[in-house]
């Protein structure tokens, strides 16, 4: 057995090539997010940060981490917001978990619900159609529009490694550039004060890297999956890129530099499109009426944001 | 292999038992083992390593920790989705 390189304890955790103990491998995985955060200026003098969470790892990883800056530093401010879709045995046990955590911290935690805000859970909004796009759809606008209005300056989500890969895979075989010029450490093709700046601080570390951190870390987070999850092209994609990383590993993070090195002439080609605004709720997007406001016409929801 | 919940399965090396949760199919087994890597624990249980943790007697371990009959071990799934 490999002991920590560092201090030849017992080790809990290793890569390729070196294994950690429990107090180095916290101080690795801390120092690997700090440097994301620092190398792609995810941070600036003075923030006020809204956290997506969801009371998963990455979420809560995200939010503990930003709350020891936040500490530090009188002029960076955080605070968490919680999209509470309604999907039963989910959603309601990982909503308590976030509430305990930000309790614990003393985090002030903003919930909005799909059932307030749009008068259906996501449980009655799936008989509809594909759960994860109207789920996507909803909480994308939600967060955005909330961040606003509690005059956030970026928001920082829990999206990691394993999460990024995906999605630049997924949007390869789909051909569609325009989505993957919108990823990267710190988001935004196109500056409009109606988008809030979206933050990834856990952009290199990976799902496994998290969860031992959230394990080690004692942070009330279950290691369970949305029930919707089953059916997604992510989720095959997701098993393709483990499979890969097993036989080949180092496979992810080839896929993400290579992804970080063309990223620069995506944004630059596929920013300055012209803007529309909503009509109902006046969020920036691309046609008169953006995807959210078009699913809560379709299926006869609420408008909650009709100005 | 097929594995099925709460069914003893012998590797033929020992007649005790060693007690495994895994946690993202829920289930609980006995695998009557003395002792194994537990690499070769995920690899019978055709468990990819870099979607679980393993947990002995509560303390996170690497791939090449040993568990033993007497461990107590969970199998945690890192992958959160939603
Ligand atoms: S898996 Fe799909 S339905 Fe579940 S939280 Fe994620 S996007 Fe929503
Ligand atoms: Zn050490
Ligand atoms: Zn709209």
């Amino acid at each position: 057995m490999m002991a920590c390189k560092e201090c030849s304890a017992n080790p809990v955790f290793s890569l390729v090539n070196r294994s950690f103990c429990r107090k180095h491998y916290i101080e690795y995985y801390e120092s690997k997010v700090l440097r994301t955060i620092r190398n792609y200026h995810l941070l600036g003098k003075e923030e006020n940060i809204a956290v997506a969470i969801s009371g998963g790892k990455d979420s809560t990883t995200t939010l503990y981490i930003l709350n020891q800056i936040a500490k530090q530093n009188p002029k960076i401010k955080i605070f968490g917001i919680l999209i509470d879709e309604g999907i039963a045995g989910y959603r309601d046990k990982t909503l308590k978990d976030a509430q305990k955590f930000c309790k614990k911290h003393k985090i002030k935690l903003y919930v909005y619900s799909f059932k307030k805000e749009f008068g259906k859970t996501l449980d009655e909004l799936s008989k509809f159609g594909y759960p994860c796009s109207i789920c996507g759809v909803f909480r994308r606008m939600l967060l955005n529009q909330k961040a606003r209005e509690l005059k956030a300056t970026k928001l920082a989500t829990g999206h990691n490694l394993d999460d990024e890969c995906q999605s630049v895979i997924m949007n390869q075989i789909k051909v569609n550039w325009q989505r993957s010029a919108t990823l990267g450490p710190i988001t935004g093709i196109i500056s409009d004060k109606k988008f809030i700046t979206r933050i990834k601080p856990l952009y290199l570390v990976s799902d496994k890297e998290t969860a031992a951190y959230a394990f080690l870390m004692k942070f009330p987070v279950m290691h369970t999956e949305c029930p919707y999850i089953h059916d997604s092209f992510r989720h095959d994609v997701r098993n393709a890129l483990n499979d890969l990383e097993e036989k080949h590993p180092g496979s992810k993070n080839g896929i993400i530099n290579s992804f970080l090195e063309i990223l620069p002439d995506l944004k630059r080609k596929y920013s300055g499109g012209k803007l529309n605004y909503c009509k109902y709720c006046s969020d920036p997007c691309q046609e008169d009426v953006c995807k959210s406001c078009e699913l809560v016409k379709k299926y006869k929801l609420k408008f909650p944001y009709c100005k | 292999m097929h594995i099925e919940g709460e069914r003893y399965i012998n590797l033929g090396i020992d007649k005790r038992v060693m007690d495994i949760f895994i946690e993202k199919e829920n289930r609980k087994m006995k695998l009557k083992v003395k002792q194994i890597k537990a690499d070769e624990l995920l690899k019978k249980l055709k468990v990819n390593p870099s979607t679980v943790l393993v947990v002995k007697n509560g303390s996170l371990v690497t791939e090449s920790a040993i568990l033993k009959d007497s461990d107590k071990v969970r199998i945690l799934n890192v992958v959160s989705g939603g």
